[in-house]
């Protein structure tokens, strides 16, 4: 619990109103039921908990598993595309992390942009979600939310239409989970 | 605007232009005439840019390739407006 405390106040700084934070494996019983944070699990947890949780993988071939809500992308291939198409039912979001974006060079960077607007057309038109995420390992590495706006706006995409569609996502992915109501 | 940098301002302001060559070119670069206004303690820095090229300054600053990433805290039209909340900031922080 002490951990999520500096994030959260962080968080408010940057002016970002939910944050996403990842959880290893293990016990999860340690986890608290803060409403503004949503914690990022390796497996869907056996029985129902305090606090609000996606599923994610880091491997891309994992659209199809039906457990998986978020999976992370660094490169993808031919089959990806399909995959996605294939996976369209399950609304799945598809991560984009900015720690990844800050390795890359110049000319990797505007293909990586190029990849990012050509994600977000395909998941707009098969009902799946982009997600942009800052892959932050410590709050250093955060990224505010007007930055996250100019990113975006590189990428052609209008941010109110993404911030909108990402809660939408978020409502719809969070809302089908079952919950220990914490009175 | 306000930026969280753990190096020296001067390193903030070479990697951003650094960054900002490589994604937009010089000209644009140049343009955006980026300087250090002042620092406020050791790690937050009060950097302006001009409004035309806003979006490109934070790219730039928020994909810097770096050991030590950047954090845009805040960011005003006044610098007056950005130093009171720049020091508001800083005792939520408790920066030294």
């Amino acid at each position: 619990m002490h951990v999520v405390q500096p994030v959260l106040k962080f968080k408010s700084l940057l002016g970002l109103k939910s944050i996403g934070i990842e959880y290893g494996t293990g016990n999860t019983d340690s986890i608290g039921g803060e409403a503004d944070v949503i914690h990022l699990l390796k497996s869907k947890p056996s029985a129902p908990t305090i606090f609000r949780y996606l599923v994610i993988s880091e491997n891309y071939h994992d659209l199809l598993s039906k457990d998986v809500d978020l999976v992370g992308i660094t490169a993808i291939d031919e089959q990806f595309y399909e995959m996605l198409k294939r996976s369209s039912s399950k609304k799945l979001g598809i991560e984009i992390a900015v720690s990844w974006l800050r390795k890359t060079n110049g000319q990797k960077l505007a293909k990586n942009i190029a990849l990012i607007k050509s994600i977000h057309n395909f998941t707009q038109k098969y009902g799946n979600q982009l997600v942009l995420t800052s892959g932050a390992s410590s709050i250093f590495e955060m990224v505010s939310g007007r930055c996250f706006d100019a990113l975006l706006e590189l990428c052609d995409i209008k941010p109110e239409t993404y911030w909108n569609s990402l809660n939408n996502w978020l409502d719809h992915k969070i809302g089908m989970r079952c919950y220990i109501c914490d009175t | 605007m306000v930026v969280l940098f753990h190096p020296s301002p001067e390193e903030l302001l070479s990697t951003t232009r650094d960054r900002m060559v490589d994604m937009f070119g010089h000209v644009i670069t140049q343009k955006a005439l980026l300087k250090i206004i002042y620092k406020i303690g050791p790690d937050l820095h009060v950097i302006r840019c001009r409004s035309e090229y806003l979006g490109e300054v934070l790219c730039a600053i928020t994909l810097i390739d770096s050991e030590h990433p950047a954090v845009v805290l805040d960011i005003s039209g006044t610098l007056r407006s950005l130093r009171t909340r720049a020091m508001d900031k800083k005792m939520s922080l408790r920066l030294p």
